[in-house]
């Protein structure tokens, strides 16, 4: 055999022990050990180097907007530095900002597996549900992330997340759950944080708790008196509980600093008509009191002459009873000398008035201007629509 | 202090001849000598294991670090290197390996499997160590400068020549360095894929053949020890990184199971490239190998203009393709571009490995498999990196042919156990349309073309084994009968049928005979008195299941054994001859 041949030729081998061959070994594994430990470290190190240069140039392409770009930037990041979990996070945002959701995805749940707890990757698997529409996944995630770990701000970031999922649950109709996120989050919002407050009030007011969104609505005010968004949404949720006055006074200051809102101008004029036509109101002069009401019968009777005109194959004999009942009452004492005499009648002159605008509103639509305050204003005397004694 | 030699002893000093005495060194190594303890060839070769796997796992390090820091050098560390470098690099490297190939090192070309094997078959486990630096270095800059191989084959060649080194060092018996070579290689590559399990699976379905229980432990050590090495410097994370993956229905098996047909049809196709392509470019004139390995070198510097991802080993790709990172059509393209790439790499003569690309291959081809079927049904819940990860497996399976091997690679690989089941299914159809469209395995036919006769471990696997009862005469029905078939057994032994008798006793069913002494007595005291126990001979016997290789050597001069019921000693279930087993083996 030719090892044989050449071990007889050289001889090398044949002077030492087996122990001294074992000696040499340990001692050649001691030595070689050192220098693959040296050498490992100065490639990782220059391998890092690398990672980290890729990285930062990602960091700044998407920063600046170039998805495309940050997201070849992070690959080649990771083909250096594989394991790494933030570039490999970044990477799926850059992913995400890039349009290619399934493939941000795939790295996520890879990282959710290894983090299950970690927030900012529930945050971006939560993102990526509720951009799918799944509203029970992204619901997990955001929880996942609202009670997840955090490396910095953990205490913002959870609110962050959780403001995050409040809009999403208000977005998608999930008003019951979305308000119950809505409070805790609340809870945890800094006094000073005015635009947070505003932003809370806002989505209170679009789940349907305006008692809520008021009060976020007045914080943020008591911080940033002029925040032209607190005082609209101040305005409105004072609008959507009735009190006309509050609702007139945010929208009054609100319209000032931006007259361009159509609805909030319309709000406005109709806080206003309901301030100035509300016979109840408080404080009020006696024939104040009686003009309006007389007014009010005036302008019901107007609707139902015009509802009348514009329906006329809708069943009008409710309205027309009514309507001859008002015309009687007016030619008695429901005119404005009447009722100053005899403020007694009128709450029952005003439920007369509301009963038209309740036939009205069915029979001929939606009603506008001086009609729509009177509406208003039948809802915020209930008591008295229904019979209840008045004043 | 030393004793003084009396004159006259032949330990004294001869008059006029100076004797030096041992220096103090000297004299303190022979005391220590004396004091370790002495190693017997067995403990010694468990140790050696280890001691191998140790310097497998430091090789195997430098290696990977060799092979990353020379594409770093020459690449650059983007993804896109620069044109020039792409058209330069890996020519003028085809050109040096062409040159170093030919003069230097002509021991280190190919993969590295079939040279540990020829190691271990023909050469009596000896590698020389030059091999192992010429693999090193000439690997080390074919895979740096692009070239579409992996480090994983050279790996297990380096482990084989450092394990041989070390066993001709150590002196160890040749049986014994016939053994050690498949140690260092189980170690090499248990280093280079991370995957202990992987590995000896491999060196036991590819080199040796056998679960031959002397070297299984060794190899076991070798595996893990150069694994640990290797998880010191490199870090214990598995190759690749899996999203998760579950299976939702079983229906979607189906899904895996056409991968399978793909993986099948793929590896064929990659087969017959090599089997095509690599003996023609073996025929052409000598001179033309100098330029081989550029002319393929600048060949793949033009594909990876339009897809660098095929350049080196491509793991960072891998990992892609497990993160749904590209479009199936995308993956086609890279699939059919690492096969030409991988084949020009392979035939060209450049050294480097096919396990990486195969790796590659099934990936791409699994991940464009599951976008077609994701397009088409889009119940499927399994992603596009779970098909990729399967398809890893079923290329492995198809195209190496080592369908154990391939399943728990993918397992060891992805450090998931959750996708068993679809690489089960999909390896096993893969490797059954390969064998059935490609005669020859991947190894096989490399040896052949390169005219060795190696044995075929494959074809070992699947050949029939006879057994007992596949030779041996049954025995049924009346004890007439049952002596009827014991005598036609005997004359067909060729042996007079007296001197022996088929017996049951508490042990069972034997052949008996008369002691030689026990006949002498008889000859003695006369014939007619009654044969005692203890001057008879009672025969061995066997079970159906046995093997006939395991029958031939209970027989001694036995001329016939009873086949007995493993459930019911007192059960004859027939009688064999050695004319039975010749006539059993000539008629398979």
């Amino acid at each position: 055999m030719a090892y044989l041949q050449k071990k007889r030729l050289h001889g090398v081998s044949a002077g030492f022990s087996r122990q001294a061959v074992l000696l040499f070994c340990t001692v050649l594994l001691i030595a070689l050990s050192t220098a693959t430990g040296f050498l490992t470290r100065a490639f990782h190190l220059k391998q890092q180097a690398i990672a980290e240069n890729w990285f930062q140039l990602g960091n700044s392409s998407l920063a600046a907007g170039h998805a495309r770009d940050a997201r070849d930037d992070y690959r080649n990041a990771l083909i250096f530095e594989p394991q790494n979990t933030t570039y490999q996070l970044h990477l799926a945002q850059a992913l995400t900002a890039f349009g290619q959701p399934d493939q941000s995805r795939a790295y996520l749940l890879n990282l959710l597996t290894e983090f299950p707890g970690d927030g900012e990757v529930n945050l971006e698997l939560a993102r990526l549900a509720a951009h799918d529409g799944a509203v029970t996944a992204a619901i997990h995630y955001y929880h996942g992330a609202i009670y997840g770990a955090w490396d910095s701000n953990p205490v913002e970031s959870r609110r962050g997340a959780r403001l995050e999922l409040c809009q999403f649950l208000v977005n998608h109709g999930e008003y019951v759950q979305a308000e119950a996120e809505l409070i805790s989050l609340a809870a945890g919002i800094p006094e000073d944080a005015s635009a947070l407050q505003a932003t809370a009030g806002d989505l209170f007011l679009r789940a349907g708790d305006a008692n809520r969104a008021l009060n976020e609505f007045q914080l943020s005010l008591k911080v940033s008196p002029g925040n032209e968004g607190a005082l609209a949404g101040a305005g409105r949720a004072a609008y959507r509980l009735n009190d006309f006055k509050q609702a007139a006074y945010y929208l009054e200051r609100a319209h000032a600093a931006n007259s361009n809102d159509p609805e909030m101008a319309q709000m406005l004029d109709t806080s206003r008509a309901v301030l100035a036509a509300d016979p109840f109101a408080e404080s009020l002069p006696e024939a104040e009191r009686a003009r309006r009401a007389a007014k009010a019968l005036t302008a019901a009777l107007s609707r139902a002459d015009k509802c009348m005109a514009s329906a006329p194959n809708a069943d009008g004999s409710s309205l027309q009873a009514l309507m001859e009942r008002a015309k009687a009452g007016q030619r008695g004492i429901w005119n404005e000398n009447g009722l100053h005499l005899h403020p007694e009648q009128i709450p029952a002159e005003m439920r007369v008035v509301f009963d038209i605008e309740t036939q009205c509103d069915s029979e001929c639509g939606k009603p506008e201007g001086e009609d729509l305050a009177l509406s208003l204003i039948r809802d915020l005397h209930k008591d008295i629509a229904s019979g209840a004694p008045g004043i | 202090m030393s004793a003084t030699p009396t004159p006259g002893t032949p330990d004294a000093p001869q008059p006029g001849i100076e004797v030096r005495q041992p220096g103090y060194f000297r004299r303190l190594w022979e005391r220590w000598e004396e004091r370790i303890p002495q190693f017997g060839e067995g403990q010694l070769f468990l140790l050696l294991a280890v001691v191998i796997g140790l310097f497998s796992g430091l090789g195997v390090v430098l290696f990977r670090i060799a092979i990353e820091w020379t594409q770093l050098t020459l690449l650059g560390p983007e993804l896109h290197p620069a044109k020039i470098r792409l058209l330069l690099v890996p020519s003028i490297a085809g050109l040096i390996v062409a040159v170093l190939a030919i003069h230097v090192f002509p021991r280190a070309r190919g993969s590295g499997v079939n040279q540990t094997k020829a190691a271990v078959y023909i050469f009596d486990g000896y590698i020389p160590f030059v091999t192992v630096t010429g693999k090193f270095v000439m690997c080390a800059l074919s895979i740096g400068s692009g070239f579409s191989l992996g480090p994983e084959d050279p790996s297990l060649q380096i482990g084989a020549g450092i394990a041989s080194k070390l066993g001709r060092e150590l002196k160890l018996s040749q049986e014994k360095i016939r053994l050690i070579a498949p140690v260092g290689a189980a170690a090499g590559l248990a280093a280079a894929f991370n995957a202990p399990i992987s590995a000896v699976l491999f060196v036991i379905e590819e080199v040796i053949g056998n679960w031959s229980g002397g070297v299984l432990g060794a190899i076991i050590l070798a595996a893990v020890s150069s694994v640990v090495v290797m998880r010191q410097f490199l870090g214990t994370d598995a190759l690749f990184r899996v999203p998760p993956f579950r299976l939702e229905h079983p229906g979607e098996l189906l899904a895996y199971a056409v991968l399978g047909v793909v993986g099948g049809g793929a590896s064929v196709l990659f087969l017959q490239f090599i089997a095509f392509t690599r003996p023609r470019l073996q025929r052409l004139p000598h001179w033309t190998q100098y330029f081989q390995p550029a002319i393929a070198g600048f060949a793949i510097g033009v594909i990876g203009m339009r897809a660098p991802q095929v350049l080196g080993a491509g793991y960072p790709i891998i990992d892609w393709a497990l993160h749904d990172q590209f479009t199936w059509n995308v993956l086609i393209a890279l699939a059919i571009c690492k096969i030409v790439a991988t084949g020009l790499s392979f035939v060209s003569g450049a050294p480097g490995g096919l396990f990486a690309p195969t790796l590659f291959i099934g990936a791409m081809i699994g991940g464009a498999v599951g976008g077609v079927e994701h397009l088409l049904f889009h119940q499927i819940t399994g992603s596009v990196g779970a098909f990729a990860l399967v398809g890893m497996g079923t290329l492995f399976a198809g195209f190496l042919r080592v369908p154990i091997t391939s399943v728990f690679m993918v397992i060891e690989v992805s450090g998931s156990y959750s996708a068993i089941v679809p690489v089960m299914i999909s390896n096993t159809i893969a490797y059954l349309i390969s064998r059935r469209y490609q005669r020859s395995s991947l190894f096989d036919m490399l040896s052949q073309q390169d005219g060795i006769d190696l044995p075929s471990i494959e074809e070992q696997r699947e050949q029939a084994v006879l057994r007992v009862e596949n030779a041996m005469q049954r025995v049924a029905g009346t004890p007439e009968q049952r002596d009827e078939i014991f005598a036609q057994a005997l004359k067909r032994a060729g042996v007079p049928s007296d001197g022996y008798f088929l017996s049951l006793d508490r042990a069972g069913w034997r052949v008996c005979r008369r002691k030689p002494t026990a006949i002498a007595d008889e000859n003695s005291t006369g014939e007619g008195a009654p044969v005692a126990p203890e001057a008879l001979d009672t025969s061995p016997y066997l079970y159906p299941d046995e093997t006939l290789e395991e029958a031939l050597r209970s027989f001694g001069d036995w001329p016939v054994l009873p086949v007995i019921s493993r459930a019911d000693f007192y059960k004859l279930g027939g009688v064999i001859t050695l004319p039975d087993v010749l006539r059993a083996y000539r008629s398979e």
